[in-house]
């Protein structure tokens, strides 16, 4: 999620469906909007409404220094684990 | 919206709201808030009943998302070293109230999915009715002049009793442990 928001600023709504259409991510989509606040509350994501060009305005939401800091760590811990794993799978085409 | 995906939706956010009640003031607010802008965001102008049928779908339930947005979901919070395990350690080894106490400790013991069979069994037998099992066996043991001949003075052999169960239950407790943070390096 944070990696989401990491490059721009987006709304709700965007980072939702993103999320959404990567492959093995899909979740009930409403349960991503506690999450989000749940990284805002974690200092991780910041936000602010801004107008829209069409319809009420928007609350956007983009990653804080702190936030790229966890993505980061997130991402090198993931980084590591994944190797683990891929070194102990049986090599070759899976199933 | 138009007039066929408004009840639908209406129906939704009541669920929402009602479910929402749960939830700090706050957060109930700003959840609700979010989810209608997406609700809005997501339907297409002349949305049918299946277009929003799948909108709500892929949201998931007002249940389910309310739950997600609880402090804690109890599912991770059984895993970890608690209150249970706690409770489970000091009633094995004081055994109080009598019989009663212990029994008790072992129903939690076998309980808490923190410790292994193995573990378990450990607990069960190392504290054969918890400190109350040798105050009460002692005195009947002197009392009998139990004719084979141990020994230790009936004082070693309760100290050594009591560090045993003590041993056992900071292995235990310390494991729990270690279990609660495996988990939670997978979730």
């Amino acid at each position: 999620m944070l990696a989401m928001v990491a490059d721009e600023d987006r709304y709700g709504f965007d980072i939702v469906r993103s999320l959404g259409a990567v492959d093995g991510m899909v979740v009930a989509e409403g349960t991503l909007y506690p999450l989000l606040s749940r990284l805002q509350k974690a200092g991780y994501v910041r936000a602010a409404w801004r107008e829209s060009e069409s319809g009420p305005p928007r609350k956007y939401y983009g990653i804080t220094r702190e936030g790229r800091r966890a993505l980061a760590d997130f991402a090198a811990e993931w980084r590591r684990f994944s190797a683990a794993v891929e070194s102990m799978l049986p090599k070759g085409s899976p199933g | 919206m138009n007039t066929i995906a408004k009840p639908w939706v209406d129906d939704y956010l009541l669920r929402l709201s009602q479910a929402a009640r749960a939830l700090p003031r706050g957060q109930a607010e700003e959840l609700i808030e979010e989810i209608t802008a997406h609700i809005n965001s997501a339907l297409p102008a002349g949305a049918g009943e299946a277009d929003v049928r799948n909108v709500l779908d892929a949201l998931g339930s007002p249940e389910e998302i309310v739950a997600s947005a609880a402090p804690e979901a109890p599912a991770s919070r059984a895993e970890r070293r608690g209150l249970r395990e706690i409770a489970a350690l000091i009633l094995l080894v004081t055994g109080f109230p009598f019989v009663i106490g212990w029994l008790a400790g072992l129903a939690l013991l076998l309980w808490s999915p923190l410790w292994t069979g193995r573990q378990k069994l450990l607990g069960a037998l190392v504290f054969p009715g918890g400190l109350m099992g040798p105050l009460v066996l002692l005195p009947a043991v002197v009392w009998l002049r139990a004719p084979v001949d141990i020994p230790l003075s009936p004082v070693a052999r309760f100290v050594l009793a009591v560090a045993a169960q003590l041993a056992v239950a900071v292995y235990l407790y310390r494991s729990a442990g270690r279990q609660t943070t495996t988990l939670h390096l997978l979730t």
